[in-house]
C-alpha cells in the first residue's frame, strides 16, 4: 500500500495510507507526494486520490490561507525552494527524510562500539544537506544513519549471545570438573 | 503478515513490553553480581571502560532511587541524557518551531557530543572513574 505524505503548504504530516488522508484534511489543492512520484503535487490531480473528492466540492468558500489578510500570506511561500532545487523534483522537494537521531544517541549510550558516533555524524548532516537542497544527499545520510544504529547495536547484541555462551560454557565445564 | 493499519498499535505494545521486561530484570538483579548480564566488549578486550560503561549498574541504581549513585556510575550522562531529551522534543515538534529543531538536530550539536564523548572516554580512563 502506498504511503502518502500530505502537506497544506506549512507542515507536512504522513505517511498516510489513501483512506486516511481525507480524515487528516487533505483537499484538493493540498499537496501529496508518495513513493514514485516524482515530485509535490495537487491532490486533485492524483488519478489515485481522485475518488476521495467526486462526493465533496470545494466550492464552499475558499481555503483560508489563501486570503491574503495579514499581509504576507504563507501558503504562497511554499515554493522557496527553487532557488536550490535542482534536477528531477523541480519546485516540489520531497519530504526531509528521518534522521534517526535519537536511535543514534540511544547506541552511543548502550553499545560499547563507536559505531553510534559515525551514526550521529550522519543524523547531523541530514537537515543541513536537505536545506541546502540536496535531497539525495539527505536521504543517504538519513539512511547511513539508520545503518550505523542498527549495526551499532546488532554487533552490541551478538557479542552479548557469544559472551553468554562463553560465560555458561565456562561454568558448565567447571561443574563437569 | 500484519496488516499496515495494526503495524503501529502492534509495535507499540511490543515495544512496552520489552521495556517493562527490561525494567523488572534490572530492578530485581545487580549488574554488579550477575554474571550473565552483557559486558562491554571493549572493557573485555581492552581493559579499558568505554564511554558508556556503567550503564547498567546506573540503571539498577536509578530503579532503586539512588540518583547520585547513577551519574557516579557514568558522569557521561550529564551531557548524552539532556542530548537525548533534546532531541526527543524535536521529534514531537515536528513541523513547529523549526530554528529549535534545525539547532537540535544540526552539526554544532552533534559535534559538541562526539568531542565530548571521545574526551570522556580518555579522561575516564586516566581518572578511573
Amino acid at each position: 500500500m502506498a504511503n502518502y505524505y500530505l502537506s497544506n503548504g506549512v507542515d507536512r504530516k504522513g505517511p498516510f495510507s489513501e483512506d486516511q488522508l481525507i480524515i487528516n484534511g487533505m483537499t484538493p489543492d493540498s499537496l501529496v507526494w508518495c513513493n514514485g512520484m516524482a515530485g509535490w503535487t495537487r491532490a486533485g490531480d492524483v488519478p489515485e486520490l481522485a475518488g476521495y473528492f467526486t462526493a465533496q466540492q470545494p466550492q464552499y468558500g475558499q481555503p483560508q490561507y489563501q486570503q491574503p489578510a495579514y499581509g504576507q500570506p504563507q501558503y504562497p511561500q511554499y515554493p522557496q525552494y527553487p532557488q536550490y532545487a535542482q534536477g528531477q523534483y523541480g519546485q516540489n522537494p520531497p519530504p526531509k527524510p528521518d534522521n534517526h537521531l535519537v536511535w543514534a544517541i540511544l547506541t552511543t549510550l548502550f553499545c560499547c562500539l563507536p559505531f553510534g558516533i559515525v551514526a550521529i555524524v550522519k543524523a547531523s548532516k541530514v537537515d543541513s544537506l536537505y536545506s541546502s537542497g540536496d535531497y539525495d544527499g539527505a536521504q543517504e545520510a538519513s539512511e547511513d544513519a539508520k545503518k550505523w544504529s542498527i549495526w551499532s547495536a546488532v554487533a552490541s547484541v551478538i557479542f552479548g549471545v557469544l559472551y553468554a555462551i562463553f560465560v555458561f560454557g565456562v561454568i558448565g565445564a567447571n561443574k563437569a570438573f | 503478515m500484519i496488516p499496515a493499519s495494526l503495524k503501529k498499535p502492534v509495535a507499540g505494545i511490543v515495544l512496552i513490553v520489552i521495556i517493562a521486561s527490561v525494567i523488572i530484570i534490572y530492578y530485581y538483579n545487580n549488574p554488579t553480581l550477575g554474571a550473565w548480564f552483557p559486558r562491554c566488549p571493549v572493557k573485555l578486550l581492552t581493559g579499558y571502560s568505554c564511554p558508556g560503561c556503567g550503564v547498567q549498574r546506573a540503571f539498577h541504581a536509578l530503579l532503586h532511587g539512588n540518583l547520585w549513585q547513577a551519574l557516579a556510575y557514568n558522569y557521561f550522562f550529564v551531557i548524552s541524557v539532556p542530548y537525548f531529551i533534546l532531541a526527543c522534543v524535536a521529534i514531537l515538534l515536528k513541523g513547529k518551531f523549526t530554528r529549535f529543531r534545525r539547532y537540535v538536530e544540526g552539526r554544532t550539536l552533534a559535534l559538541i557530543y562526539v568531542v565530548c564523548y571521545c574526551v570522556w572516554f580518555v579522561v575516564r580512563n586516566a581518572l578511573e572513574i
